[in-house]
Protein backbone atom coordinates (compact mmCIF):
# COMPACT_ATOMS: atom_id res chain seq x y z
CA UNK A 1 0.00 0.00 0.00
CA UNK A 2 1.86 3.75 -1.17
CA UNK A 3 0.44 6.90 -0.14
CA UNK A 4 1.62 9.93 -1.69
CA UNK A 5 3.21 12.76 0.80
CA UNK A 6 1.09 15.25 2.15
CA UNK A 7 1.07 18.87 0.21
CA UNK A 8 2.97 19.77 3.34
CA UNK A 9 3.70 19.06 7.35
CA UNK A 10 4.11 22.77 8.23
CA UNK A 11 1.55 21.71 11.17
CA UNK A 12 3.35 18.42 12.12
CA UNK A 13 7.07 20.48 12.64
CA UNK A 14 4.89 23.81 14.15
CA UNK A 15 3.53 20.97 16.70
CA UNK A 16 6.81 19.36 17.35
CA UNK A 17 8.51 22.61 18.01
CA UNK A 18 5.08 23.06 20.81
CA UNK A 19 4.65 26.47 18.57
CA UNK A 20 1.10 28.21 17.92
CA UNK A 21 -0.13 29.24 15.26
CA UNK A 22 0.28 32.92 16.51
CA UNK A 23 3.89 32.45 17.26
CA UNK A 24 4.97 30.95 14.09
CA UNK A 25 3.33 33.84 12.21
CA UNK A 26 5.46 36.94 15.03
CA UNK A 27 8.72 34.78 13.61
CA UNK A 28 6.96 34.53 10.17
CA UNK A 29 6.67 38.73 10.56
CA UNK A 30 3.15 38.22 10.07
CA UNK A 31 0.81 39.41 12.84
CA UNK A 32 -2.36 37.38 12.54
CA UNK A 33 -2.32 33.46 12.54
CA UNK A 34 -4.47 33.27 9.82
CA UNK A 35 -2.03 33.03 6.75
CA UNK A 36 -0.33 30.46 8.78
CA UNK A 37 -3.79 28.09 9.52
CA UNK A 38 -4.30 28.33 5.51
CA UNK A 39 -0.97 27.24 4.85
CA UNK A 40 -1.37 24.05 7.43
CA UNK A 41 -5.22 23.57 5.72
CA UNK A 42 -3.62 23.35 2.22
CA UNK A 43 -5.70 26.57 0.90
CA UNK A 44 -2.96 28.68 0.70
CA UNK A 45 0.93 28.12 -1.00
CA UNK A 46 3.10 30.23 0.89
CA UNK A 47 5.55 32.94 -1.02
CA UNK A 48 8.72 31.90 -1.97
CA UNK A 49 9.84 34.59 1.11
CA UNK A 50 7.76 32.29 3.45
CA UNK A 51 9.06 29.19 2.30
CA UNK A 52 12.81 30.00 2.97
CA UNK A 53 11.69 31.69 6.18
CA UNK A 54 9.76 28.79 7.22
CA UNK A 55 12.54 26.60 6.12
CA UNK A 56 15.29 28.88 8.68
CA UNK A 57 12.71 28.72 11.33
CA UNK A 58 12.47 24.82 11.23
CA UNK A 59 15.99 24.04 9.88
CA UNK A 60 14.06 21.28 7.50
CA UNK A 61 14.87 22.37 3.79
CA UNK A 62 11.78 24.04 1.76
CA UNK A 63 11.23 20.40 0.17
CA UNK A 64 10.55 18.32 3.22
CA UNK A 65 8.37 20.61 4.35
CA UNK A 66 6.40 20.76 1.63
CA UNK A 67 7.45 16.68 0.04
CA UNK A 68 3.71 16.69 -1.56
CA UNK A 69 4.09 19.94 -3.26
CA UNK A 70 7.50 18.93 -4.15
CA UNK A 71 6.50 15.42 -5.70
CA UNK A 72 3.86 17.03 -8.05
CA UNK A 73 6.25 19.84 -9.48
CA UNK A 74 9.47 16.73 -9.82
CA UNK A 75 6.42 14.84 -12.09
CA UNK A 76 4.49 17.31 -13.95
CA UNK A 77 8.63 18.16 -14.97
CA UNK A 78 9.64 14.57 -15.89
CA UNK A 79 6.43 14.47 -17.76
CA UNK A 80 7.56 18.26 -19.35
CA UNK A 81 11.15 16.75 -19.48
CA UNK A 82 9.69 13.78 -21.78
CA UNK A 83 7.54 15.65 -24.30
CA UNK A 84 10.57 18.25 -24.94
CA UNK A 85 12.80 15.47 -25.63
CA UNK A 86 10.15 13.94 -27.88
CA UNK A 87 9.91 17.05 -29.60
CA UNK A 88 14.09 17.45 -29.73
CA UNK A 89 13.93 14.22 -31.00
CA UNK A 90 11.57 14.78 -33.71
CA UNK A 91 13.56 17.90 -35.20
CA UNK A 92 16.84 15.73 -35.57
CA UNK A 93 17.74 15.27 -39.59
CA UNK A 94 16.13 18.54 -40.46
CA UNK A 95 18.66 20.90 -40.19
CA UNK A 96 22.63 19.98 -39.93
CA UNK A 97 23.23 23.27 -37.94
CA UNK A 98 20.55 23.11 -35.88
CA UNK A 99 21.46 18.56 -35.08
CA UNK A 100 24.07 19.74 -33.49
CA UNK A 101 22.67 21.79 -30.61
CA UNK A 102 19.38 19.51 -30.78
CA UNK A 103 22.10 16.43 -30.36
CA UNK A 104 23.39 18.27 -27.11
CA UNK A 105 20.17 19.10 -25.69
CA UNK A 106 18.96 15.79 -25.92
CA UNK A 107 22.59 14.68 -24.34
CA UNK A 108 22.43 16.78 -21.81
CA UNK A 109 18.40 15.68 -21.00
CA UNK A 110 19.77 11.76 -21.15
CA UNK A 111 22.56 12.57 -18.76
CA UNK A 112 19.72 14.25 -16.45
CA UNK A 113 17.87 10.82 -16.41
CA UNK A 114 20.46 9.53 -15.90
CA UNK A 115 21.97 11.48 -13.34
CA UNK A 116 18.31 11.52 -11.35
CA UNK A 117 17.82 7.87 -11.72
CA UNK A 118 21.51 7.33 -10.12
CA UNK A 119 20.61 10.04 -7.18
CA UNK A 120 16.93 10.10 -6.21
CA UNK A 121 17.38 6.45 -4.09
CA UNK A 122 20.85 8.16 -2.41
CA UNK A 123 18.89 11.31 -1.24
CA UNK A 124 15.51 9.37 -0.08
CA UNK A 125 17.99 7.24 2.03
CA UNK A 126 19.82 9.93 3.32
CA UNK A 127 16.44 12.21 4.07
CA UNK A 128 14.81 8.75 5.54
CA UNK A 129 18.26 8.81 7.71
CA UNK A 130 17.74 12.04 9.05
CA UNK A 131 14.37 11.64 10.20
CA UNK B 1 10.86 13.71 7.44
CA UNK B 2 10.46 10.03 6.70
CA UNK B 3 10.24 10.08 2.76
CA UNK B 4 9.95 6.60 2.07
CA UNK B 5 5.80 6.65 0.96
CA UNK B 6 5.53 3.18 0.82
CA UNK B 7 4.33 3.09 4.90
CA UNK B 8 0.62 3.73 4.76
CA UNK B 9 -0.57 7.16 6.77
CA UNK B 10 -3.10 5.67 9.51
CA UNK B 11 -5.84 8.10 11.14
CA UNK B 12 -5.90 5.97 14.94
CA UNK B 13 -9.00 7.01 16.65
CA UNK B 14 -10.75 6.61 20.38
CA UNK B 15 -14.02 6.85 20.46
CA UNK B 16 -16.11 8.25 23.63
CA UNK B 17 -19.42 9.15 24.33
CA UNK B 18 -18.41 12.93 24.58
CA UNK B 19 -14.93 13.49 22.67
CA UNK B 20 -12.79 11.74 20.55
CA UNK B 21 -9.73 10.95 20.59
CA UNK B 22 -6.85 11.05 17.35
CA UNK B 23 -3.74 10.42 16.09
CA UNK B 24 -2.34 10.59 12.89
CA UNK B 25 1.09 8.37 12.01
CA UNK B 26 2.82 8.01 8.67
CA UNK B 27 5.12 4.89 9.34
CA UNK B 28 5.68 3.59 13.04
CA UNK B 29 8.13 6.47 13.98
CA UNK B 30 6.19 9.05 12.61
CA UNK B 31 4.18 11.13 14.05
CA UNK B 32 2.11 13.98 12.07
CA UNK B 33 -0.98 15.08 14.61
CA UNK B 34 -2.69 14.32 17.42
CA UNK B 35 -5.55 15.65 19.20
CA UNK B 36 -9.21 15.77 20.82
CA UNK B 37 -12.10 16.86 19.29
CA UNK B 38 -15.30 17.26 21.13
CA UNK B 39 -18.45 15.91 20.25
CA UNK B 40 -20.24 19.12 21.65
CA UNK B 41 -21.03 22.29 20.50
CA UNK B 42 -20.49 25.13 22.22
CA UNK B 43 -23.96 25.16 23.29
CA UNK B 44 -23.20 21.83 25.17
CA UNK B 45 -25.40 20.05 22.26
CA UNK B 46 -24.57 16.64 20.74
CA UNK B 47 -22.44 17.14 17.65
CA UNK B 48 -22.26 14.24 14.87
CA UNK B 49 -19.09 12.65 14.93
CA UNK B 50 -18.88 12.94 11.43
CA UNK B 51 -18.74 17.02 11.67
CA UNK B 52 -15.62 16.40 13.26
CA UNK B 53 -13.97 13.63 11.23
CA UNK B 54 -14.56 14.86 7.70
CA UNK B 55 -11.89 17.48 8.61
CA UNK B 56 -9.55 15.23 9.33
CA UNK B 57 -10.04 12.87 6.39
CA UNK B 58 -9.97 15.67 4.12
CA UNK B 59 -6.71 17.29 5.56
CA UNK B 60 -4.78 14.50 6.12
CA UNK B 61 -6.41 11.89 3.42
CA UNK B 62 -4.94 8.67 5.25
CA UNK B 63 -4.95 4.97 4.58
CA UNK B 64 -6.23 3.78 7.12
CA UNK B 65 -8.46 4.33 9.67
CA UNK B 66 -7.88 2.26 12.92
CA UNK B 67 -11.06 1.97 15.56
CA UNK B 68 -10.62 -0.68 18.68
CA UNK B 69 -12.68 -3.95 17.72
CA UNK B 70 -14.62 -3.51 21.31
CA UNK B 71 -15.86 -0.54 19.89
CA UNK B 72 -17.78 -2.78 17.22
CA UNK B 73 -18.48 -5.18 19.70
CA UNK B 74 -20.49 -2.83 21.83
CA UNK B 75 -22.40 -1.43 18.84
CA UNK B 76 -25.26 0.06 20.81
CA UNK B 77 -22.96 1.57 23.31
CA UNK B 78 -21.29 3.05 20.84
CA UNK B 79 -23.82 5.23 18.23
CA UNK B 80 -21.00 6.89 17.05
CA UNK B 81 -19.60 4.03 15.11
CA UNK B 82 -21.77 3.81 12.43
CA UNK B 83 -21.99 7.33 11.65
CA UNK B 84 -17.66 6.92 11.51
CA UNK B 85 -18.19 4.73 9.09
CA UNK B 86 -20.69 6.35 6.73
CA UNK B 87 -18.29 9.25 6.88
CA UNK B 88 -15.18 7.26 6.01
CA UNK B 89 -17.26 5.43 3.03
CA UNK B 90 -18.12 9.01 1.64
CA UNK B 91 -15.11 10.99 2.58
CA UNK B 92 -12.99 8.91 0.88
CA UNK B 93 -15.06 7.10 -1.80
CA UNK B 94 -13.76 3.57 -0.70
CA UNK B 95 -10.37 4.06 -0.90
CA UNK B 96 -10.06 4.29 3.00
CA UNK B 97 -9.84 0.86 4.67
CA UNK B 98 -10.59 0.82 7.92
CA UNK B 99 -9.27 -1.44 10.40
CA UNK B 100 -10.07 -3.40 13.95
CA UNK B 101 -7.39 -3.57 16.35
CA UNK B 102 -8.10 -5.72 19.44
CA UNK B 103 -7.00 -5.07 22.91
CA UNK B 104 -4.77 -8.28 22.53
CA UNK B 105 -2.84 -7.08 19.40
CA UNK B 106 -2.43 -3.85 22.00
CA UNK B 107 -1.14 -6.27 24.73
CA UNK B 108 1.38 -6.95 22.35
CA UNK B 109 3.26 -4.53 21.90
CA UNK B 110 4.88 -4.94 25.06
CA UNK B 111 6.03 -7.94 26.26
CA UNK B 112 4.62 -9.28 29.79
CA UNK B 113 1.57 -6.97 28.46
CA UNK B 114 -0.02 -3.84 29.49
CA UNK B 115 -0.58 -3.78 33.35
CA UNK B 116 -3.05 -0.73 32.92
CA UNK B 117 -3.91 2.23 31.04
CA UNK B 118 -1.84 4.31 32.87
CA UNK B 119 0.96 2.22 32.02
CA UNK B 120 0.46 2.04 28.47
CA UNK B 121 -0.17 5.91 28.07
CA UNK B 122 3.61 6.15 30.37
CA UNK B 123 5.22 4.23 27.39
CA UNK B 124 3.72 5.76 24.17
CA UNK B 125 4.91 9.05 26.22
CA UNK B 126 8.37 7.49 26.39
CA UNK B 127 8.29 6.46 22.54
CA UNK B 128 7.02 9.50 21.45
CA UNK B 129 7.99 12.66 23.32
CA UNK B 130 6.09 15.09 21.53
CA UNK B 131 3.29 13.86 23.92
CA UNK B 132 4.86 14.09 26.92
CA UNK B 133 3.43 16.87 27.66
CA UNK B 134 -0.15 15.54 27.15
CA UNK B 135 0.14 13.07 29.37
CA UNK B 136 -2.25 13.15 32.19
CA UNK B 137 -1.70 12.68 36.19
CA UNK B 138 -2.80 9.24 37.09
CA UNK B 139 -5.95 8.39 38.08
CA UNK B 140 -5.60 7.83 42.10
CA UNK B 141 -9.00 6.76 42.57
CA UNK B 142 -11.00 4.28 41.08
CA UNK B 143 -13.67 7.10 40.94
CA UNK B 144 -12.07 9.52 39.39
CA UNK B 145 -13.21 10.67 36.17
CA UNK B 146 -10.52 9.71 33.00
CA UNK B 147 -8.48 12.39 31.53
CA UNK B 148 -10.15 13.93 27.98
CA UNK B 149 -6.76 13.50 26.87
CA UNK B 150 -5.95 9.71 27.73
CA UNK B 151 -8.04 9.01 24.49
CA UNK B 152 -5.27 10.33 22.80
CA UNK B 153 -2.54 7.68 24.50
CA UNK B 154 -5.25 4.85 23.57
CA UNK B 155 -5.44 6.57 19.68
CA UNK B 156 -1.63 6.57 19.53
CA UNK B 157 -1.73 2.59 21.10
CA UNK B 158 -4.05 1.78 18.21
CA UNK B 159 -1.41 2.81 15.97
CA UNK B 160 1.36 1.43 17.23
CA UNK B 161 -0.34 -1.95 17.63
CA UNK B 162 -1.11 -1.56 13.70
CA UNK B 163 2.29 -0.87 12.71
CA UNK B 164 3.85 -3.91 14.66
CA UNK B 165 1.16 -6.23 13.65
CA UNK B 166 1.60 -5.34 9.86
CA UNK B 167 5.44 -5.65 10.52
CA UNK B 168 5.48 -8.79 11.68
CA UNK B 169 3.45 -10.13 8.89
CA UNK B 170 5.83 -9.73 6.62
Amino acid sequence: MSTSKLTNYLRTYRRRAGLSQRELAFLLGVSVRGPVSEMEKRRRMPLLRTALALEAIFGIPAGDLFAGLRETITSDIEERVDQLAAQLGSKVGTNKRRDYHTARKLAWLEARRRSFAIHEPQQRHAASSRA
Amino acid sequence: MNLNSATPRVLALDLRSRSMGFVVFEGPDELLDWGVRSLRDVAGRSVPVGHRLAPLLSEFQPTVVLLKSSAQERLRRKPHLEDVLDTIESEGDGRIAVRFISPQQIDGLFHGGVRNKNYLAAQVAKAFPDLAWKLPAPRIKIWQREHYRMSIFDAAALALAYYGHRASER
